[in-house]
C-alpha cells in the first residue's frame, strides 16, 4: 500500500514539474502569438494578456510593406538547396570514415573534429573578401550553400550513423560487381534514410535561422531571408516595430514546427545516433 | 501716417525682399537636365528624411532619366555593409547617408569621393559646424543632410503645478534648484537618465554645449584634463544621488510612456525628438510641451548643443558620380527640397536658406503655438565646435558609457570614471 | 598518358599507388577537405597573418610584430569578456545539464503518458530563430513594462531588474540559453540512457532503493561520459555565444554580458582594428581548444573507469 502511495506521489510530483516546465518552455511562444494580434500600443499597455482588439493588420502589413512572401521563399529555397547538398556530401564523407580504412584516416578525422571548434566570427571577414573578390558571390545564395556544404558536424554525425551499416551487405554488393559509388547510392543511402532525414532537419533548421552570415552577404532587399527581415524591423532612433516583429516571429517559427511535428521521430532517433558514440 | 516713416518702412521691406531674394543657393536656379541617365543606389535608414522621398517627385521632373533605388537598413547594418564592401574593394552604393558620428571612419578609409569643388559654393549657406565632420586635410567628402540642434523640452503642466517659471531657468544651477522644487511640489523627477544602461548621449550633449569633447583640437584626450567635463559628470551624478532622475533606458517603451504620463518634467534633446513626441510618444499632449534653450553653465554662456545629424556621401567607386552629385545637390542644396523634407519628416535642414521659408516662422500648435521652429533655427546657428565626433567615436563612446554606468551605480567617483575612460582611450587609440 | 601506362607497374607500389588503391574513400571525403581548405584554412591563415599587422580594412597593412598580442594580454575588456563567458557557463550549464538528465530519466521511464508531447514541448524552443526568441525575451523581461514583472507584481513580489543589473542580466541570458538549449541536451541524455541496460535499474529497485536513490547512485554515474560530452559541447557553445546576448542585452549593462565573440565583432566592425581582432580570435580560439582537450581527457577517463 505505502509503495503504491509513494508511486502516486512521485507521479503527481513528476506531472506537476513537467507542467511547470512546459509552461516555461511554451510561454514565450504563447506571448509571441498573442502579441502578434495586438495593435502596437496594446503590446505594452499591460492592460490585458489577450488582445482587446485582435487584428490581423500586423500580418498583412508584413506581406504588403515588407514583401514577406518573397523572403519566406528565399529562406525556403536556400534552406532546401543547402540541406540537400550538405546531406549528400556529409553522408558520403561519413560513410568513408565509418566503413573504409585508408592512410591518414585518423589524422583527417582529428582535423575534422577540431574544425568544429572554429568560431564563425573568426572567418567572417576573410570569407567575405573571398566571396566578393574570388567568387563574385555577393548578393547570391551561393555563400549560404557552398562553403558549409561539407559540414564537419554533419560528417561526424553520419559517421556515427553509418557505423551500424552491416559490412556483410556491402561485401555482398561488391561481389555482385557494383561500383563503390553505386553501392553508396543503392545500398548505403537507403539504409541510412532515418539518419539522413534527421540530419536534413538539423541543417534545414540551422539554415532557416541563420543570421550573421546572410546579413553580411545578402545585400538587396529582394534577396533577404526571414531573420534579416525581422532584424530590419528595428528602427533606430525611432521605435522598433515590435508588432510586426512578433507577427514575423510567429510566421518564422511555424514552418519549423510543422517540419518538427511530422518528422519528430527521425529527429530524435538521429540526434541519438549522433551523440551516443561520441 | 508720417510720410518719412512710410518711406523708411517701404525701403526696409524692399531691402528685406532683396535680402530674401539674394539668399538663393546655386541649386535653387537649377535647370532640368534630361541628359543624365543613371540608376542610383542610395543607402539610408527609416526616419532619415530621405526615405520619406518628399523631394523625389520634383527630382523626377528635373532629372527624368535618373532612377532612385533606396535601400533602408538599421544604421549599424548599413555601416557593417559599407565596411565589408570597403574591405572587399567593391559592392558600395552610389550614395549613402551617414551619421556624422560615424562618417570620419569612412572618410579616413579613403573610400569617399572628394566633392570639394562641388560643395564650395554651398558653404556659406549651410551650418558652419557641420562642415567639420566631412572635412579631411582641407578637402570635403560629404554634404550635410540635417543638423541636430539641442534644446530643453519641458512639460508646461508640471512646471505650472510646481509653480516654477521656465523663463527663470538661466543656468544649470537654476535647473537643479527647479528640479528640487518640482520634486518637492509634484514628485516628478526632472529627467530620465539610465544608470547601468546609460548610453553616454546626454554627457556628450553637455560637453558639446561647452565646446568640450573626448578630445581637444589637436586630437589629444581631454576627458581627464578639463574641470568643465568633471563638473558635467558630477552634475549628472547629483540627479541620480538625490533621486531627481528617473532610471529608464532610452528608446524603450517605459521611456516613451514616462514622457506621456508625465513621469518626467524635462528632456534635453535634439530637434528630431519633436517628431517622436508628435508622432507616437505623446500625440495627445498638444499644448503640454514647451521648448527653451539649454540652461548655460555660467551666466551668458553657450546655450546651444548638437546631438546626431547626418551627411550624404558619394563613394569613390561609383561610376555614376555626375548623377550621384545631381541627387545630393538637388536634395540638400535646394531650398525647396529641404523645406519639403523638413515638413514631411522633421529632419532639421543644415541649409540655412530653408529657415527663411514661411513655415519656419509659423507657430507650432503642438507646443501651444510656441514659435519652436524659429527657436531651433537660432540655436542651430550658435552650435559650438566640439571634439565629439571623430574617427574613434564609437570606441570612445563605448568606453565612456561604461564608466558613466559605473559612476551612476556608485562603483567609482566621477574623476575616477573620467580617468579610467581617458586611460582606456589612450591605450586603445594611441592618442595622448 | 602512354608514359603513365608504361610505368604503371612501378607507381602502383609508390605513394601514388596507395592513393589509387584508396581512391574511393579518399574521393568520398575530398569534398569536405577541399571546401575546408578553401573556405576555412585559407581564412585561418589569413587571420594569423593579419594578427601581426595593423590594418583598417583598406590600404596597406603595417607589420607590428607581436604588438597586438602583447597589448591583448593587458586588455581588461577582452579578458572581462572571457570571464563573462566563464560566469555565464556556470550560471546556466550546471542547472541545464542537471535538468536535462532528470527530464531524460523521467521521459525514459515507462510510467509516463504522452511521452511524445512532452518531448516535443521540451525541444520546441530549439527550433526558434534566435532573433525572434531574443526579441521576445527582451519584451517579456523589460523591467518596467515586461510581462515577467507584471506577473511578479500580481503575486505581490517586487520587480526584478532583469536586464538592468549586471548579475540579473547574466541570469536573464542564462534563462534564454536554458530555454533554447534544454531540449537539445535532454535528447543527448535520452540517447545516453538507451545504452544503460534496464536490468541495472531493476536490480536496484529490487534492492529497495527508491527512485531518487537509483537516479543519483546508478543513473548519473553510468551516464557520466554522456554528461561530460554534453558539457564539452556547452563549453564550446558558451564561448561562441553571440546572437543571444547581442539581441537580448547588447552586452550590457557595464559589459556584464559581453562575450568574446562580441568583442571580436565590435573590434572588427565598430573600431576597424582588423589586426587586433585577428589576434583576439587566435587567443580565444586556442583557449577553446585547450578547454575542449581538457574536457575530452575527462571524457575518456570517464570512459575507462
Amino acid at each position: 500500500m505505502t509503495a503504491k502511495h509513494g508511486d502516486l506521489l512521485v507521479k503527481g510530483v513528476t506531472y506537476a514539474a513537467l507542467i511547470a516546465l512546459s509552461a516555461f518552455m511554451l510561454f514565450p511562444f504563447v506571448w509571441m502569438l498573442v502579441s502578434s494580434f495586438k495593435p502596437f500600443p496594446e503590446i505594452f499597455s499591460g492592460r490585458s494578456f489577450l488582445p482587446l482588439e485582435p487584428t490581423l493588420a500586423n500580418y498583412t502589413a508584413l506581406f504588403e510593406r515588407y514583401d514577406a512572401l518573397r523572403k519566406f521563399w528565399n529562406s525556403f529555397y536556400i534552406a532546401t538547396t543547402a540541406t540537400a547538398l550538405s546531406v549528400f556530401l556529409c553522408a558520403l564523407g561519413g560513410y568513408a570514415f565509418a566503413k573504409f580504412h585508408f592512410p591518414g584516416r585518423n589524422a583527417m578525422f582529428a582535423i575534422l573534429l577540431a574544425s568544429m571548434t572554429i568560431p564563425f566570427a573568426v572567418l567572417l571577414v576573410p570569407l567575405f573578401v573571398m566571396m566578393r573578390n574570388t567568387f563574385g558571390w555577393i548578393d547570391t545564395p551561393w555563400p549560404l550553400i557552398i562553403p558549409g556544404a561539407a559540414n564537419a558536424f554533419g560528417i561526424f554525425f553520419m559517421r556515427q550513423y553509418m557505423l551500424s551499416v552491416s559490412d556483410d551487405m556491402l561485401d555482398a554488393a561488391r561481389i555482385d560487381g557494383a561500383s563503390e559509388f553505386g553501392i553508396f547510392v543503392r545500398v548505403v543511402l537507403p539504409t541510412a534514410l532515418p539518419g539522413l532525414a534527421s540530419l536534413a532537419i538539423i541543417f534545414f533548421m540551422a539554415s532557416w535561422n541563420n543570421f550573421l552570415w546572410p546579413l553580411a552577404v545578402l545585400r538587396s532587399e529582394h534577396m533577404h531571408t526571414v531573420p534579416i527581415m525581422l532584424n530590419s524591423l528595428q528602427g533606430p532612433p525611432g521605435r522598433t516595430a515590435f508588432d510586426l516583429l512578433m507577427a514575423g516571429s510567429v510566421l518564422s517559427v511555424l514552418p519549423m514546427l510543422l517540419v518538427f511535428f511530422f518528422l519528430q521521430r527521425y529527429l530524435i532517433a538521429g540526434i541519438t545516433a549522433g551523440s551516443v558514440k561520441g | 501716417m508720417n510720410k518719412t516713416v512710410t518711406k523708411v518702412l517701404v525701403t526696409l521691406l524692399a531691402l528685406a525682399l532683396i535680402g530674401a531674394a539674394a539668399a538663393q543657393t546655386p541649386a535653387d536656379a537649377l535647370e532640368p537636365n534630361p541628359d543624365l541617365h543613371a540608376t542610383l543606389e542610395i543607402w539610408t535608414w527609416q526616419g532619415s528624411g530621405l526615405d520619406a522621398q518628399a523631394a523625389d517627385a520634383d527630382f523626377a521632373e528635373y532629372y527624368p532619366n535618373i532612377q532612385l533605388n533606396y535601400v533602408l537598413r538599421p544604421t549599424p547594418d548599413t555601416y557593417q555593409q559599407i565596411q565589408l564592401a570597403a574591405v572587399a574593394g567593391g559592392g558600395l552604393p552610389d550614395v549613402s547617408n551617414i551619421e556624422d558620428s560615424h562618417l570620419r571612419q569612412f572618410l579616413e578609409l579613403g573610400i569617399l569621393y572628394d566633392i570639394t569643388d562641388r560643395v564650395e559654393p554651398y558653404m556659406p549657406f549651410m551650418n558652419e559646424f557641420k562642415w567639420r565632420h566631412v572635412e579631411g586635410d582641407g578637402r570635403y567628402y560629404g554634404m550635410p543632410t540635417d543638423s541636430g540642434p539641442v534644446a530643453l523640452f519641458y512639460r508646461r503642466d508640471v512646471f505650472e503645478q510646481a509653480g516654477v517659471d521656465p523663463e527663470a531657468i538661466q543656468t544649470w544651477a537654476d535647473y537643479y534648484d527647479a528640479a528640487q522644487l518640482i520634486m518637492a511640489e509634484t514628485g516628478v523627477p526632472m529627467w530620465q537618465q539610465a544608470t547601468a544602461r546609460n548610453n553616454g548621449r546626454l554627457f556628450e550633449i553637455l560637453m558639446w554645449q561647452r565646446g568640450l569633447g573626448y578630445v581637444d583640437e589637436d586630437g589629444n584626450v581631454l576627458l581627464d584634463r578639463d574641470e568643465g567635463i568633471l563638473e558635467i559628470l558630477e552634475f549628472m551624478g547629483r540627479f541620480w544621488d538625490e533621486g531627481l532622475a528617473l532610471d529608464t533606458e532610452e528608446w524603450t517603451d517605459s521611456w516613451y510612456r514616462n514622457f506621456d504620463e508625465p513621469n518626467v518634467a524635462t528632456h534635453p534633446g535634439a530637434v528630431w525628438m519633436g517628431t517622436f513626441f508628435k508622432g507616437w510618444i505623446a500625440p495627445d499632449a498638444v499644448g503640454k510641451w514647451g521648448v527653451m534653450r539649454l540652461p548655460a553653465w555660467e551666466a551668458g554662456g553657450s546655450q546651444a548643443s548638437n546631438d546626431g545629424g547626418s551627411s550624404l556621401v558619394i563613394f569613390e567607386q561609383s561610376n555614376q558620380k555626375e548623377a550621384a552629385w545631381a541627387y545630393v545637390e538637388f536634395h540638400l542644396g535646394r531650398t525647396a527640397s529641404q523645406v519639403d523634407m523638413f515638413i514631411a519628416s522633421d529632419t532639421f535642414p543644415s541649409l540655412e536658406t530653408a529657415y527663411e521659408h514661411p513655415y519656419f516662422a509659423e507657430p507650432d500648435p503642438y507646443y501651444g503655438g510656441q514659435m519652436v521652429r524659429e527657436l531651433f533655427t537660432e540655436i542651430v546657428q550658435e552650435i559650438p565646435e566640439a571634439g565629439i565626433y571623430n574617427v574613434d567615436y564609437q570606441e570612445m563612446n563605448s568606453l565612456m558609457s561604461e564608466q558613466i554606468q559605473r559612476f551612476a551605480i556608485g562603483q567609482v567617483s566621477a574623476s575616477e570614471a573620467l580617468a579610467a575612460a581617458a586611460r582606456e582611450i589612450r591605450s586603445r587609440t594611441g592618442r595622448r | 598518358m602512354p608514359a603513365t601506362l608504361g610505368v604503371a607497374g612501378t607507381w602502383r607500389r609508390g605513394p601514388l599507388g596507395t592513393i589509387w588503391r584508396h581512391r574511393w574513400p579518399l574521393l568520398f571525403v575530398s569534398p569536405f577537405f577541399i571546401l575546408f581548405a578553401v573556405f576555412a584554412l585559407y581564412p585561418i591563415f589569413f587571420s594569423l597573418y593579419l594578427s601581426f599587422h595593423e590594418w583598417r580594412g583598406v590600404g596597406a597593412m603595417r607589420p607590428v610584430g607581436f604588438a597586438n598580442y602583447t597589448r591583448l594580454f593587458g586588455d581588461r575588456i577582452f579578458w572581462g569578456s572571457m570571464l563573462n563567458a566563464v560566469i555565464l557557463f556556470f550560471i546556466y550549464v550546471p542547472l541545464m545539464t542537471f535538468l536535462a538528465v532528470v527530464i531524460a530519466t523521467v521521459l525514459h521511464g515507462s510510467f509516463l503518458r504522452l511521452q511524445g508531447l512532452w518531448r516535443a514541448i521540451v525541444f520546441m524552443p530549439h527550433l526558434t530563430s534566435m532573433v525572434a526568441a531574443g526579441f521576445t525575451f527582451r519584451l517579456i523581461l523589460d523591467t518596467h513594462s515586461g510581462f515577467a514583472n507584471q506577473a511578479l507584481a500580481a503575486l505581490g513580489a517586487s520587480p526584478v531588474p532583469w536586464l538592468d543589473d549586471m548579475w540579473w542580466a547574466r541570469i536573464s541570458v542564462g534563462l534564454l540559453m536554458i530555454w533554447a538549449w534544454l531540449g537539445y541536451n535532454t535528447i543527448i541524455m535520452l540517447a545516453g540512457l538507451q545504452t544503460i541496460p534496464i536490468e541495472v535499474n531493476e536490480a536496484a529497485s529490487v534492492d529497495g532503493a527508491n527512485r531518487v536513490q537509483v537516479f543519483f547512485r546508478i543513473t548519473v554515474p553510468l551516464l557520466k561520459p554522456v554528461i561530460l560530452f554534453a558539457v564539452t559541447l556547452s563549453i564550446i557553445g558558451t564561448f561562441q555565444l553571440f546572437t543571444e546576448p547581442y539581441i537580448l542585452t547588447g552586452g550590457g549593462p557595464i559589459r556584464a554580458t559581453e562575450t568574446p565573440v562580441m568583442q571580436i565583432f565590435s573590434s572588427t566592425f565598430a573600431n576597424l582594428r582588423f589586426g587586433y581582432a585577428a589576434a583576439m580570435s587566435y587567443v580565444y580560439f586556442v583557449t577553446i581548444i585547450v578547454l575542449a582537450i581538457v574536457q575530452f581527457k575527462l571524457v575518456t577517463r570517464g570512459d575507462r573507469r
